[in-house]
């Protein structure tokens, strides 16, 4: 059969299944009864559509096998059941914002408060205005080879009998954030913390597997 | 105003003895769709028992409409999603066969006798296993219009789709319905 044939039997297919129902326009009614005069097998559908319907309705009428009636108490326990869970859920979202934020707001400023400040580091690194030779102008004139040829001219300025200027001081130096690393909190967060991000991770999971299978 | 406009009204304000009045009076419908598209009883009663829930719930956005089309939705859609989870996750039950579950509830002691009973059942049995077979949007329409005997405009309702699309799906839902039942022997002079 092809294609615009099997079509065309679908059309007259939903137009007889419309007619049985009654539920067909006066034009589209008197369309498919023209049909039905000439074309016997249009006739044998529509005998078979109404059997089919018939079939379908002779289905016996199932009874609700218990009452569906709402319990007052039921209700307001279930109403009252999801907003409990909607406001342990929120209040768990909040908590867990607030540990995340705080933690790294601690992380944040600890590593700020750890970190040198430019004055601090300034004044500690200037050098006072001495003499050549002095204990501070040795030590910061003991540089790796390297670092010696890189502060080469403060170098020489120095040895030509003037003070070295704080730029030509702080390349050489030592770093002094590695002194100040070793203080405690740096970069380094509470366990209390810890803990209480990875309970709260687990609190949420847990939720949203009862929510799964909640029912 | 009507009786069931009555009880609507006293719902919506929380009186949950009006709204079960309108539960008595639709829970035998409900059931009778929801078992009929998902051929299973208890599946059923959970999908009508949620449906009345979710109504009480939802009322408020019920504005003015049909109460019977607006809870066959509720229900119809409540089956869609039982109907979405078996297929995610298929269950092979240790239960009764819901057929034989059927035959003690559903005939009476007053039919003719146990062979017609037997037959009547068998019928029965292969009609709903032909209505299990049709997609779920089809078979909504079928049991819809069939069944419950609602007009296609009241189908829409329910379905929310247009009337012709109600019309194609009926037509298609009778012609695997028809060939099926003829193939089993069913339809007269088949």
């Amino acid at each position: 059969m092809t294609k615009g044939t099997d079509e065309r039997r679908m059309a007259v297919e939903e137009l007889l299944s419309a007619y049985v129902d009654g539920e067909l326009s006066p034009q589209e009614r008197g369309r498919i009864e023209e049909i039905l005069q000439r074309d016997k097998s249009a006739s044998t559908m529509l005998m078979e559509l109404k059997h089919t319907k018939e079939a379908v309705s002779s289905l016996p009428k199932m009874r609700a096998p218990r009452a569906f009636a709402i319990s007052e108490k039921s209700e307001k326990r279930g109403l009252l059941g999801i907003k409990a869970f909607k406001l342990a859920l929120s209040l768990a979202a909040v908590m867990l914002v607030i540990v995340v934020g705080w933690g790294f707001f601690t992380l944040m400023s600890g590593g700020m408060s750890a970190s040198p400040r430019p004055q601090a580091v300034q004044k500690k690194l200037q050098p006072a205005p001495t003499a050549l030779g002095t204990p501070q102008v040795k030590a910061l004139s003991a540089p790796k080879a390297t670092e010696a040829k890189k502060a080469k001219k403060p170098l020489l300025a120095s040895k030509g009998g003037t003070l070295p200027t704080p730029t030509a001081t702080l390349a050489p130096h030592p770093s002094p954030s590695r002194t100040l690393s070793k203080k405690p909190g740096r970069g380094t967060a509470p366990s209390w913390w810890w803990g209480a991000v990875v309970a709260l991770l687990a609190a949420m999971l847990v939720v949203l597997f009862l929510t799964k299978h909640k029912k | 105003m009507s009786e069931e406009a009555i009880w609507i009204e006293k719902a919506l304000r929380g009186d949950v003895q009006s709204f079960n009045r309108l539960v008595l009076k639709y829970q035998d419908m409900a059931y009778n769709v929801a078992y009929r598209i998902l051929a299973d009883p208890d599946d059923a009663a959970d999908a009508v028992q949620d449906s009345f829930v979710k109504a009480f719930e939802r009322l408020h956005q019920l504005h003015g409409g049909s109460f019977k089309a607006w809870l066959l939705r509720i229900v119809t859609n409540s089956c869609y999603d039982r109907i979405r989870k078996k297929k995610r996750h298929p269950t092979i039950s240790m239960d009764t066969p819901s057929g034989e579950r059927e035959t003690i509830q559903q005939w009476p002691e007053t039919a003719p006798g146990p062979e017609e009973i037997v037959l009547q059942h068998e019928r029965a049995e292969i009609i709903q296993k032909g209505i299990s077979e049709l997609p779920p949007d089809q078979r909504t329409v079928l049991v819809l219009s069939d069944i419950e005997g609602l007009s296609y405009r009241e189908i829409a309702e329910v379905t929310q789709v247009p009337i012709g699309t109600v019309r194609s799906r009926l037509a298609r839902a009778r012609a695997k319905m028809r060939e099926y039942l003829k193939e089993r022997g069913v339809l007269p002079g088949s």
